[in-house]
């Protein structure tokens, strides 16, 4: 099994809810850092944001959801520039943390809750 | 037709039965999901919500992340591929003019140039200081604002070092003041952002589709524990997913997306740096001669345009070349009061075109300049041609060598072709803000 703490995934955002991305680079970066922000639809068509940050400066990137998909965060930075990502969903901070050179961060976004089938602990096959 | 009835509602309960026993499955597979997800410690849906999917979606970034990982590893700072101005300071149209035909690319933050010039006024040595105003101007809570005002200007303050009132008169002899105004950096920028994160969407598009498969293989597949267990290996056995997930899921992104990405980052790091357009303003106060023409105190303005542009390659170490061009009006007012006032001042056309080459070094790139600069203008009183420096074409030579990752030292020549004005030569050191020696050993 892999180690948790290895992957870029970050667990699930809810169809309908809007994703903020807040990049704080810090002013000791070497260059401006470039968010990008993509959002895969499960059977349609892809979205992205992207922004330039320059060292000491601050961005925030928002995507909105409508269907089940995917969200990536990618942060494309010199491998020694440092800052802080933050990420949103409707307002309320979902994941925040420093970020160390190039990072990426990944969501699941998955149905609107209330349409989903009822929870289960029964195995199919007992 | 009773009987009729109880058939069509014995059928109906049979269709209701089916789908009640389909969506029994999918919601214990869901559950099984969810109990996977906890036991990689992950969030889990609230009723197990798509949990599949999260699932999914975990495995997807478990086997793509590396690559991911490899972008970074290749990765190019910023600072590998920006274009250098010859050092640091605007000294263009001074005696201690780096490179053959000056650029208007500012610096991001301030830099310096000491230059020692030897010419016909004998050996003397010039000092510059630049300071992009943006570092004061912009706000850090507008990062758009910041990252595209730092690519568009600078200023220049430049004088002799070495005899700053040689007349002892009580005033400075020479000084002089650029601004450079690149208006077309920021834009260029932001169009091959766009480019990158058009491909990174369809990069993710990808990983979407991959894990629907996914989903689909654990929601409908002959094995779901089998399958679980066959994506999480580190290494995928194609047999086992095939067999516990009734699909080959290969679980990689196609290279060629992936590397369209990783040159569409590239390209965008070096686009808002390979081309210019702007303004190149100059102001000199006093003998921008040095003493080499008798009279030629006044003062000068020069407002003009420039542009370059460099051919990116696809290999960010191979050596680029590029074009840099300037035409724009001079305008003296000499302070010899034995002249009349009306041949005291004059206008002329000031131009130049060049060639440059930059090839990639390490920390810096060594940049060499070749060109030639003209002047055409009418002075009052031909007689007067040398103290308006006007009418000349001059072949200049600049080349920049790093030496570490904060200074170069650059060499530049000018020879005069046609007209009657002074070669020169400069060496100049320069510092510059904008490097680092970390990014070096980060390599």
């Amino acid at each position: 099994m892999h180690s948790p703490g290895v992957t870029s995934h970050k667990g699930f955002v809810t169809a309908g809810s809007t994703v903020r991305v807040r990049l704080a680079l810090d002013a000791t970066a070497q260059g401006p850092a470039r968010l990008l922000v993509a959002y895969g639809r499960s059977g349609g068509t892809p979205d992205d944001q992207t922004g330039t940050v320059a060292p000491g400066a601050q961005a925030t990137l928002s995507i909105a959801t409508d269907v089940k998909g995917r969200l990536r965060i990618l942060l494309d930075t010199g491998p020694a520039d440092t800052g802080f990502l933050q990420v949103s969903v409707d307002g309320a901070v979902r994941d925040s943390g420093p970020v160390h050179g190039q990072t990426t961060w990944t969501y699941a976004v998955i149905s609107a809750a209330g349409a989903a089938p009822p929870a289960a602990d029964d195995d199919e096959d007992q | 037709m009773i009987r009729r009835a109880l058939i069509v509602l014995a059928a109906a309960g049979t269709v209701s039965a089916r789908a009640a026993a389909q969506d029994s499955v999918l919601v214990q597979r869901e559950a099984r999901c969810g109990r996977a997800l906890e036991a990689r410690e992950q969030q889990v849906p609230p009723g197990n919500t798509d949990a599949c999917f999260v699932l999914a979606n975990y495995f997807v970034s478990v086997h793509t992340d590396g690559l991911y990982r490899a972008l970074a590893a290749e990765h190019v700072s910023p600072r590998d591929v920006q274009p250098r101005t010859g050092g640091g300071a605007a000294t263009g149209g001074s005696a201690a003019q780096g490179d053959a035909v000056p650029s208007v690319r500012p610096l991001p933050l301030a830099g310096g140039t000491v230059s020692a010039v030897g010419s016909e006024a004998g050996a003397h040595a010039i000092t510059a200081v630049t300071l992009n105003p943006s570092v004061f101007l912009t706000s850090a809570r507008d990062p758009r604002e910041a990252a595209a005002w730092s690519r568009f200007g600078d200023l220049t303050v430049f004088f002799p070092v070495d005899g700053l009132d040689q007349d002892n008169d009580g005033k400075v002899d020479y000084f002089g003041a650029r601004a450079r105004l690149n208006i077309a950096g920021p834009a260029a920028g932001s169009r091959v952002l766009r480019a990158a994160g058009r491909a990174f969407a369809a990069l993710v598009q990808e990983e979407t589709d991959l894990a629907d498969r996914i989903t689909r293989a654990l929601l409908e597949g002959p094995d779901p524990d089998g399958c679980i267990d066959a994506l999480d290996a580190e290494t995928l056995d194609g047999e086992a997913v095939l067999e516990a997930c009734g699909d080959a899921l290969a679980l990689t992104l196609d290279p060629r997306e992936m590397r369209r990405l990783q040159q569409a980052l590239e390209a965008a790091r070096a686009e808002a740096d390979a081309g210019y357009l702007g303004l190149d303003l100059r102001l000199d106060v006093g003998d921008p001669t040095l003493g080499a023409v008798a009279g030629a105190s006044g003062t000068r303005l020069f407002g003009g345009l420039a542009l370059g542009r460099r051919l990116q390659r696809s290999q960010p170490e191979a050596p680029s070349f590029g074009f840099r061009a300037r035409m724009g009006v001079r305008y003296v007012a000499l302070d010899d009061p034995s002249l009349p006032p009306g041949q005291r001042t004059s206008f002329a056309l000031d131009g130049g075109a060049g060639f440059e080459m930059v090839r990639p070094y390490e920390f810096q790139p060594i940049t060499l300049t070749l060109g030639v600069e003209f002047r055409a203008g009418n002075p009052p009183d031909p007689s007067l041609e040398e103290e308006f420096e006007a009418n000349f074409l001059m072949f200049r030579f600049g080349i920049d060598v790093p030496l570490t990752a904060a200074n170069t030292v650059s060499l530049s020549v000018g020879a005069p072709l046609v007209g009657d004005l002074s070669p020169s030569i400069a060496v100049s050191a320069n510092w510059s803000l904008l490097l680092s020696s970390i990014r070096g050993t980060e390599r």
